[in-house]
């Protein structure tokens, strides 16, 4: 802008094309804040310019670009909402001009202590999306000695705008590229946890058995876990590591690797409340990490139909009588793994009779919530193994997913929903 | 979800009221305030569940972790107000032993 006249209406809706066409051409954050900056100070005639972003979690005005012969060490100043003309600006929603700032005491002297520029005058405007700030943006010492007026306010203030405008579009778009990004990475942690779960489930003549699991969009840490422990038991477990994305994942990988170690070096004397507390022990000392699991395990003797178990926080597995198809549920009186370091579990026995189902399962299943925000629930889930009772068990565990989707209509799958299911088909034969 | 802290001068105490389900989407609103209030020396905290329909594990989680550091710092977390099913999926956790849990915000306050 010229500093002795003023610009008439046809250079004015020139000058604000112009700005609209630059600040269009940059979407890379960066590069739109250096573009603004320099923008700034040649439209507005002055000698430097600065962007100031706003810190929401420390309310403070961040240097994000400075121009002109500044240093980069204003790079390292925070300035405090309501403090020096920034803060001020920031703070009361309103642009300021001042002539001398010698004579204004909210002038805040550490950016030009830090920078050795000498400010004599300041025109600082509100950065405002959807009537929040985001920052403040500010021209100092016009160019020919004259401080900023009026016109200039009006003219740096449409900048403003357009300049806020861009700001949040190439917010955006950055957020955007990480959620891809993100998004990629969880799909790599979410295969790599799939691989590792059991696949083939024959392990004796006399049981049928089914597993599946189905992650959500956002990796959970489900897993399940089925290993022949000798010619008469087999070892079965179901888990659901609290928490999501890559960590959740991550942790699930290394305690089913954890867990395969340890239930096979002692393939004929497992005691699963040691392993459970070999795993608690593990995850606060070893691992530290700040999530915690919730955890069935069993051990099945196909030949006395014996089950052995323990539940440390897991929802409660359920058995339904082939007779009768009576529900019954395997009592959760343990807590869950990793958060606390004395922590109180207990072992239960059970058996199956001929034909009996026993259905493990994680709180995806019945937690799940339709568009109205009914859960899918237990009772859903009782009359459905009910219903299915006499279906062969990969089509009753596929036949449930369905039903769940279903139930779900459009809203999205918000957890990991796993399914361990066994029929004790009777005598053991070898 | 909403979440909202008074802090009741008198006792030294912070009660949060918190409405509505603590899920996948909605825990770290959740967990945000209760952190932020621990950091800001408000570590004796009554959480008042009466409005809330359900905490997932991540909600779970945020206690525990809430509970410890609130210990860490000398202070606690008490749990009010939980309905049938909140409370269920407490017990089934085995998190109802570790955390204190009242029928109301003044038993709470008073206890």
């Amino acid at each position: 802008m010229k500093d002795t006249g003023v610009l008439t209406l046809q250079e004015t809706l020139s000058t604000i094309k112009k700005i609209g066409t630059i600040l269009n051409s940059s979407f890379e954050l960066s590069e739109l804040l250096s573009t603004i900056m320099s923008l700034s100070s040649e439209i507005m005639n002055a000698e430097a310019s600065s962007l100031m972003l706003l810190d929401v979690k420390t309310n403070e005005l961040v240097f994000s670009v400075v121009t002109g012969s500044t240093s980069s060490k204003l790079k390292e100043i925070r300035v405090p909402v309501g403090k020096g003309i920034a803060g001020w600006v920031a703070e009361n929603d309103k642009p300021l001009i001042i002539e001398d700032v010698s004579k204004d005491e909210r002038f805040y002297k550490k950016a030009d202590e830090k920078s050795t520029f000498k400010t004599k005058s300041i025109l600082c405007v509100p950065l405002k999306v959807k009537d929040k700030i985001i920052g403040v943006l500010q021209v100092l010492n016009k160019r020919g000695g004259n401080p900023f007026n009026n016109d200039d306010l009006t003219l740096f203030s449409v900048m403003a705008h357009m300049a806020a405008l861009a700001i949040e579009n190439a917010r955006l778009i950055k957020a955007g590229i990480e959620k891809e990004k993100f998004e990629q990475e969880i799909k790599i942690a979410q295969s790599l946890q799939m691989s590792i779960l059991p696949k083939k489930f024959e392990y004796f003549s006399n049981i049928e058995l089914s597993g599946k699991s189905v992650p959500a969009r956002i990796a959970g840490g489900d897993f399940f876990e089925c290993i022949k422990l000798n010619e008469n038991e087999m070892f079965m477990l179901i888990a659901d590591v609290s928490g999501k994305g890559v960590g959740a994942a991550s942790l699930t990988m290394v305690l089913m690797t954890f867990i395969r170690a340890s239930v096979s070096a002692h393939p004929d004397d497992l005691d699963i409340k040691d392993l459970f507390f070999k795993i608690n022990n593990f995850m606060i000392n070893e691992l530290a990490v700040d999530l915690f699991i919730t955890v069935f395990a069993l051990k099945y003797n196909v030949k006395t139909f014996e089950l052995t178990y323990v539940n440390a926080g897991h929802n409660e597995p359920i058995i339904c009588s082939a007779s009768d198809k009576e529900i019954k549920l395997l009592e959760s009186d343990g807590i869950v793994l990793g958060m606390l370091e004395d922590i109180e579990l207990f072992e239960h026995k059970r058996f199956l009779e001929c034909g009996d189902i026993l259905f493990l399962y994680t709180d995806g299943v019945t937690e799940c919530i339709n568009e109205n925000e009914d859960q899918f629930g237990e009772d859903r889930l009782h009359n459905f193994i009910k219903k299915s009772f006499d279906m062969k068990l990969k089509d009753m565990r596929n036949s449930l997913i369905e039903e769940i989707k279903k139930f779900c209509g459009d809203r999205d799958q918000f957890d990991d929903i796993s399914l361990l299911i066994l029929r004790n088909k009777g005598v053991f034969q070898s | 979800m909403e979440v909202s802290s008074v802090l009741k001068e008198d006792k030294g105490v912070t009660i949060v009221s918190v409405n509505g389900r603590i899920d996948s989407y909605t825990y770290n609103i959740f967990e945000n305030e209760v952190y932020t209030n621990i950091d800001i020396g408000q570590q004796k905290m009554i959480l008042d569940f009466t409005d809330v329909s359900y905490i997932s594990s991540q909600g779970l989680r945020t206690l525990v972790t809430a509970l410890k550091k609130a210990k860490a710092q000398s202070g606690f977390i008490k749990l009010c107000g939980l309905n049938e099913s909140v409370l269920k999926i407490l017990k089934v956790s085995g998190l109802d032993k570790a955390l204190a849990i009242f029928p109301d915000a003044d038993t709470a306050l008073n206890s």
